[in-house]
């Protein structure tokens, strides 16, 4: 007797604890649990009924992100990243500045104590993250519709607003801040980058929230390392903290790849984490 | 062919051409899901209306692209469980229709209403939950991580309410291992 198909992956749902001859057996005589059909008619009649609840006609999000793309001539990044920009509202810039004049106030206090200013980017960078994968109302479809560019160069797109706009920030600290500029904002570049990359990862491999959180957990290990020269967030480039600095700043970039590679983008989109 | 997927995005923006679409896709199979729970035609008709009215309501809750058949089948999950605490409420036993089985061929008539009145029986006597599992899986062909999203359980609880069904279906209806069964009518009503 010839198996069918719906008994073989019943059987698999089951483990095979009932035989797939058994299911199929089964299923011949479930195929006479013969029902009543709705007629044409009947389609028609239920059309018509629920017509006047449908949703009002808009002008779809797509469509406004392609046109504003389309609409505005010029480098494929800056068209890529003008529609991105509009994610971010004032909000998120005034929130991130504030932050950064709370860190400036405490950056001597800080210092004295042996604790760089770069300890603040990941908080940044992660709620930077998060807020530019907030969920939108329809997921991710204004992008991987209409978009005249890729669902992964739209994710970099906002990734790039979020890690200039800090650097920015980062450059602002250490020009206010004494000493070396450099041995300022390579850490704090480094700490951004890597925090940008990790959370984007881990935002592909589970929801925004566990990742912003695992994201979170990783900063505060860090911190807790620091006390085991871990040099992340030294305040020297003594002793190999450069190479752990730009270790960290590649790390970042390699994160980021991988997140941006292949279908994982996709699957960000597909669970509307955009 | 278009998805359900992308058809139930374009209901988002407002185009009824893709409302009709799916309406025309999925009327059946939404109806025969609620009837098979229900066993009366005229409430598994009111049902299919709410449940395709609470869908456009709804519609903007729909995130694309995940899968529109389960989101489907929860909505109308949920309306078939409102109307059995309601009919609990009202403490009158809604009536179900007599079994009635499509009329087949006329030269072995009795003994095919015979069989298919046994098969519906045997469907009637599955505890609800074990039913609800059957009729996704089998009718409807939802694969169980997808009725564990429909039914609101985890997969384990549907893999062992459907281990338990089709136990339960083998001994009522006869199936035996090794055995040749009753011949497939090859009439299959799957929807």
């Amino acid at each position: 007797m010839a198996v069918k198909r719906p008994a073989r992956e019943v059987a698999n749902d089951l483990d095979n604890r009932i035989d797939a001859e058994v299911l199929s057996q089964v299923f011949d005589r479930l195929d006479d649990y013969a029902i009543p059909e709705p007629a044409p008619v009947d389609t028609d009649r239920l059309i018509a009924a629920i017509r006047p609840l449908m949703p009002p006609v808009a002008r779809p999000a797509s469509s406004r992100f392609r046109s504003y793309a389309l609409e505005r001539p010029g480098l494929p990044l800056w068209r890529a990243l003008l529609p991105q920009m509009r994610l971010f509202h004032p909000a998120w810039w005034l929130g991130s500045l504030a932050v950064l004049m709370v860190g400036l106030l405490v950056a001597g206090p800080l210092a004295a104590d042996g604790w760089p200013v770069s300890i603040l980017a990941p908080a940044l960078v992660i709620g930077g993250v998060a807020y530019s994968l907030r969920t939108l109302r329809g997921g991710g479809l204004e992008i991987e519709l209409a978009c005249p560019i890729t669902p992964a160069q739209a994710i970099l797109a906002r990734m790039i607003v979020v890690l200039v706009y800090n650097t920015a920030l980062g450059g602002i600290c250490a020009l206010a801040m004494p000493g070396p500029a450099l041995a300022l904002l390579l850490p704090w570049c480094a700490s951004l980058t890597f925090f940008a990359g990790l959370t984007l990862a881990l935002t592909t491999l589970t929801e925004t929230t566990p990742a912003v959180a695992l994201s979170l957990m990783v900063w505060g290990g860090l911190i807790l390392l620091r006390a085991t020269r871990l040099t992340l967030f030294a305040t020297s480039v003594e002793g190999g903290g450069t190479l752990a600095q730009v270790g960290a700043l590649v790390a970042g970039l390699a994160l980021a790849a991988y997140a941006l590679a292949g279908s994982r983008a996709m699957r960000l989109l597909g669970r509307g984490g955009l | 062919m278009i998805c359900d997927e992308e058809l139930c995005h374009q209901v988002q923006e407002g185009n009824e051409a893709a409302m009709e679409a799916l309406v025309h896709r999925f009327h059946r199979p939404v109806f025969g899901y609620l009837f098979r729970h229900l066993e009366n035609r005229s409430a598994a008709e009111d049902l299919t209306q709410e449940t395709f009215a609470r869908l456009l309501v709804r519609v903007h809750q729909y995130r694309f692209p995940q899968p529109f058949k389960p989101w489907l089948f929860t909505i109308a999950q949920n309306l078939y469980r409102d109307h059995c605490k309601a009919q609990a409420n009202r403490s009158t036993v809604p009536v179900a229709e007599p079994i009635s089985p499509a009329v087949p061929e006329p030269y072995d008539l009795s003994l095919r209403i015979a069989e298919r009145i046994e098969v519906i029986t045997a469907i009637r006597s599955l505890e609800a939950p074990q039913r609800e599992v059957l009729l996704l899986r089998y009718y409807h062909d939802l694969k169980v991580d997808e009725i564990a999203d429909v039914v609101g359980v985890p997969s384990g609880t549907i893999k062992s309410r459907l281990f338990g069904a089709m136990g339960k279906l083998r001994d009522l209806l006869g199936a035996e291992e090794g055995g040749h069964g009753r011949e497939a009518s090859g009439k299959g009503s799957r929807q």
